[in-house]
């Protein structure tokens, strides 16, 4: 029995249940979006798809009002302007011509997913003088790998038209030439691609040159040649660092060339100057609200003798909101988890491989857990790299079931929480901004670091 | 030397004052003595002056091509007229086409100085449609006083400006008085004709009780009609008939015919006339949003008898039901969205003008809001159902503060044009039995009357109607209760105005410093934990680390 099992549980028969899985979520979207009254398709794939028409009729994609993103995308989908046959289910297949992309990168992700996790455990099994892999290894690595390709929030948010998936690759492609090809300039000009595509990824960037700095110092076996920072200057970071910022400025440039400040503004400088009033998970977001109509000047109208527009104005949370966020994801977490030279201790490769993994797993949750706005498809940004941390995590130890377990109902209770008090927001028009939102949004964010915490332990935990 | 002219325009009805004549309303009006004595009672009355361009210091208009204000009450009496149909959309709106090659901020300055407005609004809270530059104004649900001052104002010193400060005090007061029970009114001005006529206002009251008596004046050229419906006749002919009188007198005319100042016999007229304008009383519409309302809607409109044909002949006309929007800044329609669901739906969008950032919170936006005309079929389903969002408003700075806010209900109407297409085909397809001089007539009547127009209705060059051709006949449908299974009308309007009611959450901003407080603390806590976590346990793997090395 245990043997058909085995047998059973293959990659190839795990990504055809992962296909399965997104072609049935798929029709159930298409059946959803012509019945029902709340769409499955998500909003964003209208905007990437309007975009790609604004391209196809020779136009800027930037016509699109709320269209943040980088041209490619609206280049990559101009398939989906062609959807203009007698034919309505062609159409349809053509103007899902993104969805079936997306699906495709998610299965890629999961691929790329599988095959550094075995890189992961090969390795590990090399050292302990093991050239194969175990069935139990085998098995393992199959079921991290699950934890991405069998996700039913990966995969809803990939068939909703949600392009993260894209960038899953961008980012798991860096981590593979990286870590298992070790071609640092080719890591470097898709990492350049992964910030081009969207901004967070450059916090993986000082975590790349500490963790590339640190092999060569095992190398070198003298660990305090230089002081910090010119310590940190190897070839190797070079030619990541120079490899990502000129593929990151030549695809800038280009798009710059092309579209002007509209594309600087929007797909840049729009992320550093916004204020999400809107509500979403995030900590800030009702003191955001609050501070964004401070900073109008209908504020400044309409503002009682009570309220001193100047006095108010004169610390907003919505200006210092980034430090947290920048100090813990940018800075403290990739030297905490991989910077190692003034310890008077050596770490194996395979150690510095799990550390420079499980900080880029606590650096994305921490960005994301801090961050001005926040929704669902912000959890993938992290998610990608939740099967590379379980690999040597205890939480999946029999003993720490109930831990394990607990973080997930926490995490997934404070979500339903805060949901449904949206629920009646944006449904029900009910006054829930105060107390029901802002007090699930600090619930949620008080789980996260609970999380966090648990995270940041565990990481540490089985590195020798 | 050119003058103001002034034509008064009273009509009786038989909802009227039962002391007016209805079959004879001239009897016991007489002109003696320099003046007009019209009976007393109840009448419907359109008041236009046309002020000539001498009159006006064009230096000042420099700028503008073309202006317009208009305001019209939110009370469901403003739309009643059959005559004066001019059918202004409820609120003040300001329209504003600049001169080719002029500067929109300019001309703005330039209309707000000539009028002097000091009204906190800019160039920047106007939106732009094909046709002009426009500002409107939902919470005007009483005559606005600026534009009412400017309106006397600029009458009553061209009425008198030789005459003393009491009769200007005078006329000052009694056209104040009557400006405050106007329902409607428009200021026109088209600086295009330089030797003509420039400005004309129009003033419309739905119900008067006029009991005064209409003075012949030396600045101003007074016209004056009284009317009644002849409803036979307007049956027989298919047209508005309308029977009574209408006669202008001049000072010097009047010195000149009639120097012994007696008494004039006035002679009756019948005037037939083609109104632009017309109620459709064969259907009806009720427009509401499901209560409790979320933060993205549906506005649900319904019209009654579905099955009833266009209102004119489809053989000859091509008629379309249109919904005109003018939405507060509060409301958006998402245009991707209404393009996407038209290919499913009912309704078409035909245009969309205003603010078009889909994002921003209501303090965050300058112009006024959005237009927005949709065309809508009918013949398999009754309802519309047009998607809206509301955007995200200031934070109270009151806390009892209502949430209750109110949309204006769309203009629904059928626009039917004469197509020249179909009266070929309508021809060809007769003609065994029309001849070509019927032909020749039939065409000559529709472009004769359309050409020549309601003599008590001017087109607008700027407002909605300028969308549609000089061809179209407009039908607008009554705001009612379509039937019991719906919404009540009256249920969901304010005081019988013609809104849409719909509530909005909004946070208190006194609950602010708490806010700010818990998300400091739980802000700088989170951090130091997070912080001393990394250090702590990055310090136990390195001891642990060195123990096992060592």
């Amino acid at each position: 029995m245990m043997k058909s099992w085995d047998s059973l549980f293959s990659l190839k028969n795990l990504m055809i249940l992962a296909t399965l899985l997104r072609i049935g979520f798929f029709l159930f979207g298409l059946f959803q979006d012509l019945t029902m009254e709340v769409k499955y398709t998500d909003i964003d794939y209208y905007v990437f798809t309007d975009a790609s028409r604004f391209v196809f009729n020779g136009l800027s994609p930037y016509e699109r009002e709320t269209y943040r993103y980088t041209p490619l995308l609206s280049w990559v989908l101009l398939p989906t302007s062609l959807n203009n046959f007698d034919n309505e289910l062609i159409n349809l297949l053509i103007f899902s011509f993104g969805k079936f992309l997306f699906i495709l990168a998610d299965l890629v992700s999961g691929y790329l997913i599988y095959q550094i996790l075995n890189h992961l455990v090969l390795n590990n099994a090399t050292n302990n003088n093991s050239k194969k892999l175990d069935s139990k290894s085998k098995n393992l690595i199959l079921a991290l790998t699950s934890v991405w390709l069998l996700n039913p929030m990966v995969i809803t948010i990939s068939t909703r038209g949600s392009c993260e998936s894209v960038l899953s690759i961008l980012v798991l492609s860096f981590i593979y030439y990286l870590l298992i090809k070790k071609m640092y300039i080719v890591s470097g000009l898709l990492l350049g691609f992964s910030i081009h595509f969207k901004i967070y990824p450059i916090i993986y960037l000082p975590t790349s040159i500490i963790y590339l700095s640190q092999l060569e110092i095992n190398n070198q076996k003298n660990t305090l040649s230089f002081f910090f920072p010119f310590n940190l200057i190897k070839l190797s970071t070079l030619k990541l660092a120079i490899s990502t910022i000129l593929s990151l400025f030549s695809l800038n440039l280009l798009m710059y060339n092309l579209y002007g400040h509209q594309f600087l503004y929007h797909t840049y400088l729009y992320h550093l100057t916004r204020i999400d009033h809107r509500h979403n998970f995030s900590l800030y977001n009702i003191m955001l609200y609050f501070e964004s109509y401070i900073l109008s000047d209908s504020f400044k109208l309409n503002s009682n003798i009570s309220i001193n527009p100047n006095t108010i104005q004169n610390f907003l949370f919505s200006k210092i909101s980034f430090l947290p966020q920048i100090l813990l994801s940018i800075i403290i977490i990739p030297f905490c988890l991989n910077y190692f030279n003034n310890a008077n201790i050596k770490l194996n490769l395979i150690s510095k491989n799990y550390l420079f993994l499980n900080s880029l797993f606590l650096q994305t949750f921490t960005f994301v857990t801090y961050n001005k706005v926040i929704t669902s498809q912000y959890f993938i940004w992290y998610i990608i790299f939740l099967p590379f941390f379980l690999l040597n995590s205890s939480l999946l130890l029999k003993k720490n079931l109930l831990k394990s377990l607990s973080i997930l109902f926490f995490w997934v209770t404070s979500q339903t929480i805060w949901l449904y008090n949206a629920y009646n927001l944006e449904f029900l028009g009910k006054n829930v901004f105060y107390p029901n939102i802002f007090y699930s949004s600090v619930f949620f964010f008080l789980v996260n670091v609970w999380i966090l915490d648990k995270f940041i332990k565990d990481s540490f935990l089985k590195i020798t | 030397m050119s003058t103001i002219k002034q034509r008064i325009t009273l009509l009786v009805d038989d909802k009227g004052d039962k002391k007016i004549n209805i079959n004879d309303p001239l009897e016991g009006l007489v002109l003696s003595e320099n003046k007009w004595f019209v009976p007393n009672g109840e009448y419907e009355r359109q008041d236009r002056f046309v002020i000539p361009s001498s009159l006006i210091d064009l230096s000042k208009l420099s700028g503008i091509d073309k202006f317009s204000i208009e305001w019209s009450s939110f009370d469901e009496t403003s739309k009643n007229s059959e005559v004066f149909s001019k059918n202004i959309p409820s609120g003040l709106n300001y329209y504003l086409k600049p001169k080719d090659g002029a500067n929109a901020s300019t001309s703005f300055d330039e209309l707000f100085n000539f009028i002097d407005n000091n009204k906190n609004i800019s160039i920047e809270n106007f939106i732009q449609t094909p046709l002009s530059f426009q500002y409107h104004e939902d919470n005007n649900f009483e005559v606005p006083t600026e534009i009412s001052k400017f309106i006397s104002n600029l009458i009553c010193d061209y009425d008198n400006q030789i005459s003393s400060d009491r009769k200007k005090q005078y006329c000052l007061t009694k056209l104040n008085r009557d400006l405050l029970s106007i329902s409607s009114f428009s200021i026109e001005y088209n600086g295009k004709f330089k030797d003509k006529n420039n400005m004309v206002i129009t003033l419309y009251w739905p119900r008067i009780n006029f009991n005064s008596m209409i003075m012949i004046s030396e600045y101003i050229d007074k016209e004056l009609g009284v009317f009644s419906i002849d409803k036979k006749l307007s049956i027989k002919y298919q047209d508005l008939v309308l029977l009574g009188f209408i006669d202008n007198l001049k000072i010097d005319d009047f010195n000149k015919n009639f120097p012994e100042k007696g008494i004039k016999k006035v002679r009756k007229t019948m005037v037939s006339i083609e109104p632009r304008h017309k109620f459709y009383r064969e259907q009806n519409f009720e427009s509401f949003f499901k209560q409790p309302n979320g933060l993205n809607e549906k506005h649900h409109v319904i019209i009654s008898d579905f099955s009833n044909e266009a209102p004119m002949n489809k053989e000859i006309f091509d008629c379309e039901l249109f919904l005109y929007y003018e939405t507060n800044k509060e409301i958006f329609f998402d245009k991707y969205q209404l393009v996407e669901n038209s290919k499913k739906e009912n309704y078409k969008l035909v245009g969309l003008w205003g603010e078009s950032d889909l994002e921003k919170p209501v303090y965050s936006i300058d112009k006024w809001g959005s237009i927005g005309l949709f065309q809508a079929d009918i013949n398999k389903k009754n309802s519309i159902e047009i998607p809206l969002h509301f955007r995200y408003l200031e934070p109270s700075l009151n806390s009892s503060n209502s949430n209750k806010h109110f949309m204006k209900k769309p203009e629904v109407f059928w626009a039917c044009e004469l197509s020249i297409d179909k009266l070929n085909k309508f021809y060809a397809e007769q003609n065994d039995n029309l001849k070509v001089s019927d032909y020749e007539e039939l065409v000559e009547k529709y472009q004769k009357t359309y050409s020549k127009r309601n003599p008590l209705d001017l087109k607008s060059e700027l407002n909605y109607e300028s969308f549609f051709t000089d061809n179209t006949i407009f039908f607008h449908l009554k705001s009612g209760a379509v039937n019991e299974t719906t919404h009540s009308a009256e249920t969901l309007t304010e005081g019988g105005y013609l809104v849409d009611e719909y509530s909005l959450p909004v946070p208190k901003f006194n609950d602010i410093s708490i806010v700010r407080i818990v998300t400091s603390i739980v802000m700088v806590l989170s951090f130091g934990f997070i912080f001393a976590k990394l250090i702590t346990n990055r310090r136990k793997m390195l001891v642990k680390a060195s123990k096992k090395q060592n």
